[in-house]
């Protein structure tokens, strides 16, 4: 097996650590920005990002929160990973709730994981005022509430430190195997599970990130905190890795501010990349240029699998037209599209697949700047050991959970002989690269024994322009539940088919379809097709919720 | 009023997705094909131009044309 040496990167243990290290030297430079609704940038240098956590983990001290649990509810921002950090810093326990749930959801998350504080959004005021235990406080992330906020706990937390008091609690060792973090899956499960990560786990795990990827100096993050993905290699990576990252919690607003941080570095799903590469392609169409850059990357593809990976001017001013200043892509969450990340690469931006689950802080495996294989999610991250048993992938080492809060059991059905059993199906290949092909629940098993991954076809009739969204399945069509036929459930694309019939949509998918089957072994055929009428409902990192297709 | 506003919600969606033809009853998933992010992206225009904030739960709810001009009067829009 190739060895690929790895990048040199700081290693902590603890989030006290890192906090008070990170700005030795660097006290003014940026360390987070935003920007406002209205486009204003706001920013903390490392000093004073350092100075608010202390500060506010003091006043967490003085409300008697250390080591207790504390939820943080509310879409990105400052605030939030204020609370997060000056949680983890004091040995207390950040309870990351996912915001998009319904409100019985995140009331259930709330009462499960025995919250003894709940710090929120202004727009989450009335579900958190529905939690019905008296003993729990509750404070605002920012102003304009009934309850006191942030800034006023960084005002309070500030007098007892200069006051003195609270110091021998500031100074309370805190181990890298202590909890830091319960997260809830945000898998295709039929409900969420409170994930318990230590302070060791999630740290090596972003340490390791950057040990397989190199970033550049400015970053751009819109991926939800509440998910590991988003804090820890979005968010703990980029300041580990000394670059000036820029946050974003507004959906409405993420093409606008990438344009204003001018970013070389960004993380985000497959949804969000697919959605640039539409609007370059409607652009181009509009344009009237669209067969030219058919041609042009056509032509680019020859030249570099000739090893002539120049971009050319064209290129580079459609680039910069589209993308800024982007130059690295780190894609997660679900699979991506091959040709999408060839056509970026064309650009001159790499586009880096990686893989990670919450229970492994999350990152697994991610491909390195210079070796990339776009069908694969890349190599093992330094602290991660996987291997694959009867093709389900098995992780072990530093970053996999301390097991799910108060469900003993789960935990138990989840490990097998210390490695945690992933429920992804897969295999690496002679150079030690990882690579996806499904997930063992969703695996269609055939009467015959033979077992086919959806993702699989899915991949092919995405290809179909008619085609916007596709969910293939094994349709039951007799006494067992062995008893399938393949079928595929389609949204189409509304763009594409606007002037046709329901009947000549269906027709026009069949004969796509038929072509696709013409590959395929047998009991493989695509032998239903539905139409949808609605998109496929989605989890928050945009994955499709296969239990409700 | 009603009717205004419906006519800027029309300009505000062929601005984003070049689509023409709505009424009060076009929904925007099911009969124009939009993602959570196109939704977004006209929701944006909508709060920059009345100078209203949005918050996300809400926009959730807003699935046809009516929902929005709907809400845009609950919001005490009066102007276009």
């Amino acid at each position: 097996m190739k060895k690929y040496p790895l990048n040199q990167v700081t290693y902590y243990s603890c989030f006290r650590d890192m906090i008070e290290a990170l700005p030795q030297g660097r006290e003014d430079e940026p360390a987070i920005s935003w920007f406002t609704r209205k486009g204003e940038e706001h920013g903390v240098t490392l000093g004073q990002l350092r100075e608010d956590v202390r500060n506010l983990q003091s006043a967490f001290i003085h409300h008697g929160l250390q080591g207790k649990q504390i939820a943080i509810l509310g879409e990105n921002c400052y605030e939030w990973l204020l609370v997060y950090f000056a949680a983890t810093y004091c040995g207390s326990i950040a309870v990351c709730v996912d915001v998009e749930q319904p409100e019985e959801t995140i009331l259930q998350m709330l009462k499960m994981t025995d919250a003894a504080a709940l710090i929120f959004a202004g727009s989450l005021e009335s579900i958190c005022k529905k939690h019905a235990d008296d003993s729990c406080q509750k404070f605002l992330l920012s102003e304009g509430g009934d309850y006191p906020n942030v800034a006023d706990l960084i005002a309070e937390g500030k007098t007892c430190r200069e006051n003195g008091t609270n110091l021998d609690e500031s100074f309370a060792v805190v181990s890298e195997n202590d909890t830091a973090a319960i997260v809830f899956t945000s898998g295709t499960t039929n409900y969420s599970k409170p994930v318990m990560l230590s302070q060791g786990a999630i740290l090596t795990n972003a340490s390791d990130a950057l040990a397989n990827v190199a970033i550049g100096s400015v970053a751009f993050t819109s991926l939800p905190f509440y998910h590991t993905y988003g804090l820890t290699c979005s968010v703990l990576s980029m300041l580990i890795g000394k670059a000036h990252l820029y946050i974003n919690g507004n959906l409405k607003t993420v093409m606008r501010d990438i344009q204003l941080a001018k970013p070389h570095t960004m993380l985000t799903v497959p949804l969000m990349l697919e959605t640039i590469h539409n609007k370059l392609w409607m652009t181009a169409e509009s344009n009237g240029k669209a067969k030219d850059l058919k041609t042009l990357l056509k032509l680019k593809k020859i030249l570099f699998s000739l090893g002539i990976k120049t971009v050319g001017k064209t290129l580079v001013a459609i680039r910069e037209k589209c993308f800024g200043c982007i130059r690295l892509i780190i894609c997660g969450g679900a699979h991506m599209d091959r040709s999408i990340m060839e056509e970026f690469g064309f650009m001159g931006i790499t586009v880096l697949q990686g893989y990670g689950i919450t229970e492994c802080a999350p990152l697994v495996s991610v491909n390195r700047n210079h070796a990339n294989k776009y069908d694969s999610v890349g190599l093992p991250s330094a602290h991660c050991e996987v291997r694959i048993d009867d093709g389900e992938i098995l992780v072990r080492g530093k970053n996999v959970m301390q097991g799910y809060y108060k469900f003993p059991d789960l935990t138990e059905e989840a490990m097998r002989d210390g490695w945690f059993a992933t429920g992804d199906v897969g295999y690496l290949d002679k150079d030690g690269f990882l690579y996806i092909t499904g997930r063992k629940k969703n695996l269609i098993v055939f009467k015959n024994g033979k077992k086919l991954s959806p993702e699989k076809l899915e991949e092919k009739i995405r290809q179909i322009p008619l085609v916007k969204e596709v969910v293939v399945y094994g349709a039951i069509t007799g006494a067992t539940t062995d008893d399938v036929q393949v079928a595929a459930s389609i949204y189409p694309n509304k763009e594409r088919c606007s002037d046709m019939s329901s009947y000549e949509i269906l027709e026009s998918l069949q004969a796509e379809i038929d072509l696709i089957n013409r590959d395929l072994p047998m009991y493989q055929h695509i032998q239903m097709i539905n139409i949808r009428e609605q998109e496929f409902s989605k989890t928050a990192l945009q994955k499709v919720k296969r239990h409700l297709v | 009023m009603e009717e205004q506003l419906l006519e800027f919600v029309k300009d505000t969606i062929f601005q984003v997705t070049g689509q023409r033809g709505l009424d009060y009853e076009t929904d925007f998933v099911k009969d124009l094909g939009l993602t959570s992010f196109d939704v977004m992206n006209i929701v944006c225009i909508f709060e920059d131009h009345f100078d209203v904030d949005i918050p996300n739960r809400d926009v959730w709810k807003l699935r046809q044309v009516k929902d929005v001009i709907n809400y845009m009067i609950q919001r005490g829009i009066t102007q276009v």
